[in-house]
């Protein structure tokens, strides 16, 4: 009984194995049957006997040291000398030759040079020079610079170090009040044009004129008297209420007063047109100021 | 010489001529400043609400007239002289810009954006500044852009030519 168990024990097992195997085998031919997407490298083509293939290095014929590789702002050639040296310094020996250099590496070479050069041979037109014109009105350099210096907090004193972009602005901003200024004049008429400066001439005189306390209550009481003198009966306003007005009133009869010193009013009384001389006149009148105070 | 003479008598007659027309018009004279017929007649307009002008006005009442405007004319003249250029330009600039200001409309909707515009660069600059609300900050926000679109519209005409 124990012999037979043994052998479908292992008859069971080498059956079992035989399925195993099928699937194994199954699975590996999948494998290779499908497109490897795992990002592995394919070696598969590799040939492992083969000669290594030498890459083709592009060999860059150097151009002669005296060739002319660019132009200076003055129009004075720059030389690939210059350059070469320029590199050498640069990459501390490392690069001699700008020949070696890439296409973009080496215009910012020559874009160096170039600034290098304006820096060196920087030359500063006169401060008589008329830097721009603005609606026909010349602007020295003189008076950009000073703007320049006070815009900048001193760091730039001169218009000529600016690029033609900064240059531009800085000259929009100088000219704003020019042009209004042009604006003004020609739309302004004369009589807002005295209107505007008398009354900021009067509000410096009243700053100008101090007026006491005894001034102002003497004032006060004067009016007072006036007052009761038309009418008994009429109500004062209290001292203190009529501060800010007596001291206007007093602030401008003394400017009133000042103007009017020594003037000299003459009025035509002559209806005529065709008056001819005034001194000459009869019926023009000189006032005496004094009389008509 | 005869042309010379000619031309001498034309200039004399046109000088002539023009002398009595500007005498013509004078109402009077302050310090020789001069105040014309018109301007005489402007101010009575004004005072007697058209009732009266230079012409039909008796020899007191010219004189009070002119002695009435002759303060403006001392103040005008006086502030011509007396203010420096800068105080005069600084002036007109300012009369100048409220009058052109006033023909420009800012809408609250603009200024609200200005309002948050400047709010962010506060933000980014990290001021320490306190930002005012916006409803009391619209009236200067109003004026500063009604200022700048008047000066811009003035550069946009502007002929600038660098040199």
């Amino acid at each position: 009984m124990k012999k037979f168990l043994i052998a479908l024990g292992l008859s069971f097992v080498v059956l079992i194995q035989g399925v195993f195997a099928d699937a194994l085998k199954n699975s590996l031919t999948n494998i290779l049957h499908t497109k490897d997407s795992s990002g592995m490298v394919n070696l598969s083509g590799v040939s492992v006997g083969a000669k290594p293939k030498q890459r083709a290095i592009k060999r860059v014929k150097s151009r002669p040291a005296s060739t002319i590789i660019g132009r200076y702002n003055d129009g004075k050639p720059v030389h690939k000398r210059e350059a070469d040296k320029y590199i050498k310094k640069a990459t501390k020996g490392k690069i001699k030759d700008l020949d070696l250099l890439p296409k973009k590496q080496r215009l910012m070479v020559l874009k160096d040079l170039q600034r290098m050069y304006a820096i060196k041979h920087f030359k500063s037109r006169p401060k008589t020079a008329v830097v721009a014109i603005v609606n026909g009105h010349t602007i020295h350099k003189k008076s950009v610079d000073n703007y320049l210096q006070q815009v900048t907090k001193g760091k730039v004193k001169d218009f000529d170090r600016l690029d033609k972009k900064q240059r531009l602005l800085l000259i929009k901003d100088f000219a704003r009040p020019i042009v209004v200024q042009e604006n003004i004049e020609k739309n302004l008429t004369e009589i807002e044009k005295d209107a505007v400066l008398s009354q900021v001439w009067l509000q410096k005189q009243r700053a100008t004129i101090k007026v006491t306390n005894e001034q102002m209550l003497a004032l006060y009481e004067a009016t007072k008297a006036k007052a009761l003198a038309a009418n008994p009966q009429a109500q004062i306003p209290p001292y203190i209420s009529l501060g800010d007005k007596l001291k206007n009133e007093i602030i401008e009869k003394e400017i009133m007063t000042n103007l009017m010193k020594d003037v000299n009013i003459t009025v035509n009384f002559d209806n005529n047109e065709t008056q001819q001389n005034r001194e000459d006149n009869e019926s023009s009148v000189k006032l005496d100021t004094k009389e008509t105070k | 010489m005869t042309q010379f003479k000619k031309l001498l008598m034309v200039a004399t007659l046109g000088l002539f001529l023009s002398t009595v027309s500007i005498l013509a018009s004078t109402a009077g004279t302050v310090n020789g400043m001069k105040i014309t017929v018109e301007e005489a007649n402007k101010a009575l307009r004004v005072l007697t609400k058209g009732k009266m002008t230079w012409a039909k006005l008796p020899k007191e009442g010219r004189k009070q007239l002119i002695e009435m405007m002759a303060p403006s004319k001392l103040v005008a003249a006086a502030a011509r002289k007396q203010l420096t250029a800068k105080e005069k330009q600084a002036a007109l600039a300012g009369f100048w810009m409220q009058k052109k200001m006033s023909k420009i409309r800012i809408s609250d909707k603009e200024a609200k954006n200005a309002y948050n515009k400047m709010k962010k660069v506060a933000k980014k600059m990290k001021s320490k500044k306190k930002i005012p609300p916006f409803s009391k900050a619209k009236n200067g926000i109003k004026a500063q852009l009604a200022q700048e679109k008047v000066v811009s519209k003035l550069m946009k005409k502007a002929k600038i030519k660098l040199k």
